[in-house]
């Protein structure tokens, strides 16, 4: 019983049968927007010995957007996100190496550094729906500017959050690891690493 | 069981990391910019080929380590979800005189389908088995065979090829980057070559009609890939 409610909201989820979001800022309330776990994707990539981008994931994490739809550069966003949840797919040693890439103090050091945060500090509009995000991000202890290259997608709407507004976002940003102080394999590991998110926001209720 | 442990840490590092010489990067930058009419004149050096970077001719098995297959479909267009296939294969049948003629299968477990969904791995589950989506009790493999290689350029080309989905066979074509070779000791003589591809396919053309058009009918595919030649 449980099960299939869970399959069937996890259907209803993915499915939305909502109202089409629109890629507009006219339609969407201002206010408090949690991030909406279902829809949230933040996958990273680094060079692996010149040969390919190594391509793994958190896969917990949280954000608070503070959206004015009528003056988008005043809206603010941070974010959390918990090292441990480092997931790389391994195909034999999933578990260890996915534990190692996020304790080992040579990468993420998640025991002691437990959490990941990012904090805007200013938007830039640069289009219609794009804009730069810069913020403070805290990683290993230490705090640097990183800018995100963001696209704001619409909002839209669905029956079960009744009138509360979703939107959406997909964003992008590189950084170097050495900033903060990750040095370790350089440079065979790239010291670039470059985010990818999708993510959707709920207006908080 | 601590020295295993620290064996499989410093292995997992390598492995990571290459400890091996740099790749071949220079072949993949792209040649300066002209500065002057003079300079456009001059008779641009050749394109670099698979034998220039000293490329193995050959079989080559997907290294899957070091192998990721990144999917992403719009959600009610407002992000794209972003999900990937995590046991996958493939092979390649390098030849190195005439690129154009090598050959690339691949094949896919609908079944490993991870989307890190909140709740669990139930939504996984449905995506993997469900009859509207992978339907993989009936359909257990996705495979794409090469049926051709063009636009080959520098260190890019196109891959056409033939996907196979819910029993539909159509063509895909891979946009391709190869990004480099190296070599490592412990794979001696043997070559390492890494791709960037990517592709796009409607995901109607293969009878998967479910939820259109608040899940979009476009599907992009990332693949970060490095293939280790066979023995």
């Amino acid at each position: 019983m449980f099960r299939t409610l869970v399959l069937m909201t996890a259907a209803v989820t993915l499915a939305s049968c909502a109202t089409a979001g629109e890629q507009t800022f006219a339609e969407a309330n201002s206010g408090t927007y949690e991030l909406e776990k279902t829809h949230a994707f933040l996958t990273w990539r680094i060079s692996h010995n010149g040969l390919s981008k190594y391509t793994a994931r958190f896969t917990d994490f949280d954000a608070t957007i503070e959206f004015d739809p009528e003056n988008p550069i005043a809206s603010s966003v941070s974010a959390t996100i918990n090292p441990l949840s480092v997931e790389t797919d391994h195909p034999t040693k999933r578990e260890s190496w996915n534990n190692q890439i996020a304790t080992d103090n040579k990468f993420l050091n998640g025991d002691e550094f437990p959490s990941i945060t990012f904090q805007s500090t200013s938007v830039e509009q640069t289009g219609e729906f794009t804009g730069i995000i810069t913020g403070n991000l805290t990683l290993l202890g230490v705090t640097k500017d990183v800018q995100l290259d963001a696209t704001y997608n619409g909002t839209g709407n669905a029956p079960w959050f009744g009138p509360r507004d979703l939107i959406g976002f997909s964003a992008t940003a590189t950084f170097n690891r050495s900033d903060f102080g990750m040095t370790a394999l350089l440079p065979e590991i790239g010291d670039e690493i470059e985010v990818t998110i999708e993510a959707e926001f709920l207006e908080k209720g | 069981m601590l020295p295993l442990r620290y064996l499989l840490a410093g292995l997992s590092a390598c492995l990571l990391a290459g400890c091996g010489s740099p790749a071949d990067q220079a072949a993949s930058a792209p040649a300066p910019a002209p500065t002057s009419e003079a300079q456009t004149e001059t008779i641009p050096s050749p394109a670099k080929t698979l034998a220039d970077l000293g490329v193995n001719a050959g079989t080559y098995a997907l290294d899957k380590g070091h192998a990721s297959l990144v999917w992403t479909v719009s959600h009610n267009g407002l992000s794209r979800y972003t999900t990937r296939f995590t046991d996958f294969d493939a092979r390649i049948e390098l030849d190195t005189e005439a690129p154009a003629t090598s050959r690339l299968t691949a094949n896919i477990n609908p079944l490993s389908v991870r989307t890190d969904h909140p709740s669990g791995s139930d939504w996984d589950m449905t995506l993997t088995s469900d009859a509207k989506w992978f339907n993989a009790n009936v359909f257990p493999e996705i495979t794409y065979t090469s049926t051709g290689i063009r636009d080959i350029s520098d260190m890019s080309a196109v891959i056409d090829g033939e996907l196979s989905l819910l029993g539909v066979t159509r063509p895909v074509a891979l946009n391709v980057t190869m990004n480099g070779v190296r070599n490592f000791p412990w794979f001696g003589e043997r070559d390492v070559i890494g791709f960037s591809a990517t592709a796009n396919l409607t995901r109607s053309d293969f009878g998967m009609l479910a939820l259109l058009p608040d899940i979009g009918d476009e599907v992009t595919i990332q693949l970060e890939v490095e293939f280790v030649q066979a023995e």
